[in-house]
């Protein structure tokens, strides 16, 4: 038999809206694109404050710090770039425009000082954002003959059907002619 | 021999919902439409194809969430509910359309659906169709494979590692149950791939996986025949590519098959046409109007203006429209096979099932022509599965694919924008408790263990990837938020029940009853990756 009642199923329990820990995350949305979010404790805020009290911390304003790396790595002395992204008092979350694809990235999250000092509380973890078109990396025992560079071609315009070519002035066989550098190709609209 | 393959793969998923509390749900329909519509036709097409000796092959993935409502027996009840009112209005709407030559052998068709679908899922198949796929999968002519438990989108779920080996077993271990085999391929939600998943599945057996196009085509290093042929990925997993003609030729919205102007108009419906009371049984049971299934109109064109439904002219635009997809199959892969001489090359045409027979309503019609034509019409090409390319054994170019989906844009925006963005936290520390308690207690029993299994069904449920694209749709969203927030809610008073040794076993078998999927899941899978590891290390070295 199966128990009609959902009546108060969730016992009183609501979506919870903190969980009482510092805690700061990365996640990945598209090649220009990753998203933070955290949360930070009142014992955490205070100890910073007290340490950096006489620093001005009361008038310090909460900050992301962006690091950006080659592929894979993410030791500090291989940071091609940073950034710093200015928060209200109130966030905990951002969608951060990293705007280069196929680099490394993590964030910390932090404080700058009025003297302009950035005091950082948590660091992420890192994530790596996917391409945005056609890798340059070619393996030599799998090179493709010129001819075969018409498949790229063909796949990059034939998200277009025959029809929508023929709209935007382009004959489809024009497509098996002559294919010149294709490396930066984009097939996504 | 042919010059290459064509390989059709179906994605049939809906979110598991599930209802007893009330009379109807708008949801539990989704499901049923989806039998009607899309299952029932399909097995009817399969069949038939099967009886009259033609040789096809078609590879499909039967999400978890859809086979455990399919095999629940509270829902094939139900379903069968659902049908005999569908019939009871069939015979109203052929006696109130019996002098109205237009409409009336419309109602029949209608009439003559509803009853060939009433015979074969109570009848034939005994409520449960699974059984149907297992006999094409028995034949050989049907590849089914399976899905991410709950359809968690992996890359936004996969911090904690453990969240997407636990997606993976829960769906092989339900799978190789139902249909009596592991399977060999796995639909990754959303084509939705993050480099270093794939690991888990081959560790799982898992042959092969899809991304789309550009999964494979911005690969590392760049891969020699684009979509064309499979890559293997350096763990060894091959990946095939969503090919990008096929795909236009259904989905284009501009001239896309299913938009053609003699096709049934999906929208036009006589829950929203006829007289308030004479539907009202058949309508929401708060008098809201809805979709009955009963359309008698076609697309007719771009504005609201609709001619009634032509069923034989439908019928020759679907077999032309088989017609064309074949040639234009043939010609891309006689090209195709120009460029690529070591190795036949395969075309790889992915859709939701979903789109043939609900929102496309001959296209269960257009697969079986499509598939007759192939295998009588012409020599070119053949339809192959996944698997059989992989058997044909010509060696892969081993490379990384690229993070991608086959959403919006190509990567991960629809599933993590400003509209769901809110979800991820709860569902990361959802996923950490979850592996807490798991690494906490290893051998736990009784009420503690049917506890543990409860909040990782609550886990799976959160996860699945249908509440952030809901969120996003725009439609039903309070549906999609009242589900995540009820499996968070009821999963976080398990955790503190749990670690506060205060479990009410009165309470989690009211939750079982109302979130009763995956009645076999062993919380354990949901141990510490790394801990396990070390687990089995040690007690090696003791032996």
């Amino acid at each position: 038999m199966h128990d009609l009642s959902r009546e108060n199923l969730n016992s009183g329990y609501e979506l919870p809206l903190y969980y009482g820990e510092n805690k700061l995350f990365l996640l990945l949305r598209d090649p220009h694109f990753v998203f933070a979010c955290w949360e930070i404790t009142g014992e955490t805020l205070n100890y910073y404050r007290n340490k950096f009290y006489h620093f001005g911390w009361d008038g310090s304003i909460p900050m992301l710090r962006v690091y950006r790396f080659p592929k894979g790595l993410e030791s500090l002395e291989q940071t091609e770039a940073t950034f710093d992204i200015e928060l209200n008092h109130y966030a905990d979350k951002r969608h951060i425009h990293t705007d280069v694809p196929d680099k490394t990235y993590y964030v910390e999250l932090g404080r700058k000082l009025p003297g302009g000092e950035f005091i950082p509380i948590m660091r992420s973890n890192s994530v790596t954002t996917p391409r945005d078109s056609v890798s340059d990396i070619i393996d030599e025992e799998w090179r493709l003959l010129d001819l075969q560079q018409r498949i790229y071609r063909r796949m990059a315009l034939y998200h277009l059907s025959s029809y929508e070519l023929l709209k935007r002035g382009v004959d489809p066989e024009e497509i098996t002619g002559k294919c010149q550098d294709d490396y930066n190709i984009k097939i996504i609209t | 021999m042919p010059k290459g393959y064509v390989c059709l793969v179906l994605h049939a998923h809906l979110p598991y919902v599930r209802h007893p509390e009330h009379e109807f749900s708008l949801e539990e329909k989704w499901f049923f439409e989806g039998i009607t519509e899309t299952y029932l036709p399909l097995i009817k097409v399969f069949s038939g194809l099967i009886r009259d000796d033609i040789d096809f092959r078609l590879t499909i993935s039967l999400s978890p969430t859809l086979v455990s409502m399919l095999s629940d027996e509270f829902l094939q009840q139900r379903y069968i509910n659902h049908l005999e009112k569908l019939l009871e209005l069939a015979d109203k709407e052929v006696h109130r359309t019996q002098n109205d030559l237009t409409f009336n052998h419309l109602a029949r068709m209608y009439q003559d659906q509803f009853l060939e679908s009433y015979y074969l899922f109570k009848e034939k198949y005994g409520g449960n169709i699974l059984t149907a796929f297992k006999e094409f999968q028995d034949a050989g002519k049907l590849e089914i494979i399976t899905c991410a438990a709950t359809h968690g989108y992996f890359p936004l779920i996969g911090l904690q590692r453990e969240s997407i080996y636990a997606q993976a077993v829960t769906a092989i271990d339900l799978h190789t149950k139902t249909f009596g085999k592991p399977p060999k391929g796995f639909w990754i939600p959303e084509c939705a791939y993050n480099p270093g998943d794939e690991e888990i599945l081959k560790d799982l057996g898992i042959k092969y996986f899809f991304t789309d196009t550009h999964g494979i085509t911005y690969a590392t290093p760049k891969p020699k025949y684009g979509a064309y042929n499979p890559i293997l990925c350096p763990s060894e997993i091959a990946v095939f590519g969503r090919d990008p003609e096929s795909t236009k030729q259904v989905w284009s919205r501009d001239e896309g098959y299913p938009g053609d102007f003699y096709y049934r108009d999906f929208y036009r419906d006589i829950g929203f046409d006829l007289d308030f009371d004479y539907v009202k049984p058949y309508i929401h049971p708060d008098s809201i109007r809805i979709h009955t299934g009963f359309k008698y109109h076609r697309i007719t064109g771009t504005t609201d203006h609709k001619e009634p439904y032509e069923p034989e002219v439908a019928m020759e635009k679907t077999a032309e429209h088989a017609g064309n997809f074949m040639f234009n199959r043939e010609k891309q892969i006689e090209w195709l096979s120009g460029l690529i001489e070591d190795r036949p090359p395969i075309v790889v045409s992915p859709y939701d099932a979903e789109l043939f027979g609900h929102w496309w309503y001959e296209g269960p019609r257009w697969i079986d022509y499509l598939l007759r034509k192939i295998d009588c019409d012409q020599d070119n090409i053949k339809t192959i599965t996944p698997s059989e390319y992989l058997g044909l054994n010509h060696r892969l170019q081993v490379c990384t694919p690229c993070g991608s989906s086959w959403g919006n844009k190509g990567y991960h925006e629809v599933w993590l924008n400003r509209t769901n963005d809110w979800t991820y936290r709860h569902l990361h520390k959802a996923a950490e408790r979850m592996r807490e308690m798991a690494d906490c207690y290893p051998r736990a029993e009784g009420d503690l263990r049917n506890a543990l299994n409860q909040a990782a069904r609550e886990l799976l449920l959160a996860q699945a990837s249908d509440w952030p694209f809901i969120m996003n749709a725009d439609t039903m969203v309070t549906y999609a938020v009242n589900r995540f927030n009820d499996h968070i809610s009821r999963f976080t008073r398990l955790y503190d029940d749990i670690m506060g040794n205060k479990i009410d076993p009165t309470w989690v078998n009211r939750l079982y009853a109302a979130d009763n999927i995956f009645p076999d899941i062993d919380y354990r899978i949901y141990r510490s990756l790394q801990d396990t590891a070390l687990v089995e290390k040690t007690e090696l070295e003791k032996v």
